[in-house]
């Protein structure tokens, strides 16, 4: 792929036209792809095959097993897609500090998709992952924008910067992740779930990249990145919802539920149930959170196992179902799936599906 | 919304961000320009829109009982140095 094409027109837009776009709009995309190269056609044709059939859980072969990485300053500008590349695949550090976390936190992220659960990257057909470092001005936010991931700096009040958290880049290409699987809806639970996926992955890209146990791990996400004015060591904790800073609200169990307008209804905020959840699960299996937990929760998105607009329960529901279908009804993983949920209020004795029910 | 709102307090809210923080800042329209309370009076005519992505903002607007809702990539460019002075002062 030319460099050039790349800061032009970001191929990975016409693909995502072409696998979602109105019949229409995928025409044009697939054209313009075949106008640009042959094989990306090809490339975007076998996505969508593979994307109607449930996903294997082991390690792919013959993918390419490896990212590909531009990074952009934004030059604390936010009104357009940066052009300036300081960092492409393979070149070596750079002076902009920034930019290197960017560049590692991406290729973080890449590694423990691609090496535990066998994707390769965000859309499973090796899209290119770019970032923009120094996005607007005193920006106190990082986010994926459904081509890019953005990090401002912060304001150096609240926020100190967004590149040196891994799990937060981690979680912010999740959000990727579940926009080409289960397309979660942002707003009440099903935003709160999609958040809690972002969680639950970037803390686990975190805790492959150190080499922790559920023992080992802190649970918390955001750590190191808040600023004076915020008293508290992370943004979350999804061992202890509630307790990364000073006036977090984050509940651990549906009993403090919080019900608000604010925040598309509280998807950051409520997400610290099904957080606490997968922490429950994680801890009750021991060992390596990502081998089983999180071959769990993966399954759940890799097989589109919850609608868009899916609840807490439906989701808790397709998580024993995965759990089922990997390892068996009266195995000690649906044991450890279905008694989280039921510890943090979401399940109920007597919901649990009967294993004739399965869909896998 | 508050019990009792100002008529010449401008009420901002800002919440969301991969942060997920809630924070609050308040401006007297005094200290507005003509441009800027033209941008704050027609924010309260804009539709109710969807989210902007995934851990983008959302700004409320409160101004004499009025509301309005705004996601990040809706509001409008006259309103932004607004929104920016209430960065300053977040409580």
């Amino acid at each position: 792929m030319g460099a050039s094409v790349r800061f032009i027109v970001p191929p990975q837009l016409f693909e995502h036209v072409a696998r979602t776009g109105p019949a229409a709009d995928r025409e044009i995309a697939l054209d313009t792809l075949a106008i640009d190269h042959s094989i990306r056609t090809a490339r975007v044709q076998n996505a969508a095959l593979r994307a109607a059939q449930p996903k294997r859980l082991v390690a792919a072969h013959g993918g390419r097993g490896s990212p590909d990485r531009t990074i952009f300053d934004a030059e604390h500008r936010a009104d357009a897609h940066a052009t300036i590349v300081v960092r492409t695949e393979g070149q070596p550090a750079v002076a902009d500090p920034s930019a290197n976390q960017a560049y590692d936190g991406l290729g973080d992220t890449y590694r423990f998709y691609w090496e535990v659960l066998g994707r390769d990257s965000i859309d499973d057909a090796g899209l290119s992952l770019l970032g923009e470092v120094h996005f607007g001005a005193n920006y106190d936010n990082a986010f994926w924008d459904g081509a890019r991931m953005m990090f401002g700096d912060g304001d150096g009040r609240l926020f100190t910067g967004f590149t040196g958290a891994v799990d937060v880049i981690g979680h912010e290409l999740t959000h990727g992740v579940t926009q080409d699987t289960l397309n979660l809806l942002y707003t009440g639970q099903s935003g709160a779930l999609n958040e809690s996926i972002s969680d639950v992955f970037g803390s686990l890209v975190r805790q492959y990249k150190l080499d922790q146990t559920a023992e080992q791990a802190d649970w918390l996400i955001g750590a190191g990145i808040l600023g004076p004015a915020l008293h508290g060591v992370a943004l979350r904790s999804m061992k202890a919802p509630g307790t990364a800073y000073e006036g977090d609200n984050q509940p651990a169990t549906m009993s403090g539920y919080l019900v608000t307008s604010a925040d598309n209804g509280g998807v950051h905020t409520n997400s610290g149930i099904p957080n606490h959840a997968f922490y429950l699960v994680a801890s009750a299996l021991g060992g390596f959170a990502w081998e089983r937990a999180g071959r769990i929760w993966y399954r759940v998105m890799s097989t589109r196992g919850v609608r868009p607009d899916a609840q807490f329960h439906t989701f808790a529901l397709g998580t024993v179902n995965a759990a089922i279908a990997l390892y068996g009804d009266a195995s000690p993983e649906t044991q450890a799936v279905t008694s989280a949920w039921m510890q943090v209020g979401v399940l109920m004795p007597g919901q649990v599906p009967a294993p004739a029910a399965v869909a896998t | 919304m508050t019990d009792s709102p100002e008529p010449d307090l401008l009420y901002i809210e800002r919440s969301g961000g991969v942060g997920g923080l809630t924070l609050r800042a308040s401006i007297p329209l005094v200290e507005l320009t003509p441009e800027e309370r033209v941008a704050v009076e027609s924010s309260f005519d804009l539709p109710e829109h969807p989210p902007s992505g995934p851990d983008r903002f959302v700004y409320r607007l409160e101004l004499g009982g009025r509301e309005a809702v705004l996601q990040e990539d809706q509001v409008p460019p006259g309103l932004k140095p607004v929104l920016d002075r209430a960065s300053g002062s977040w409580y």
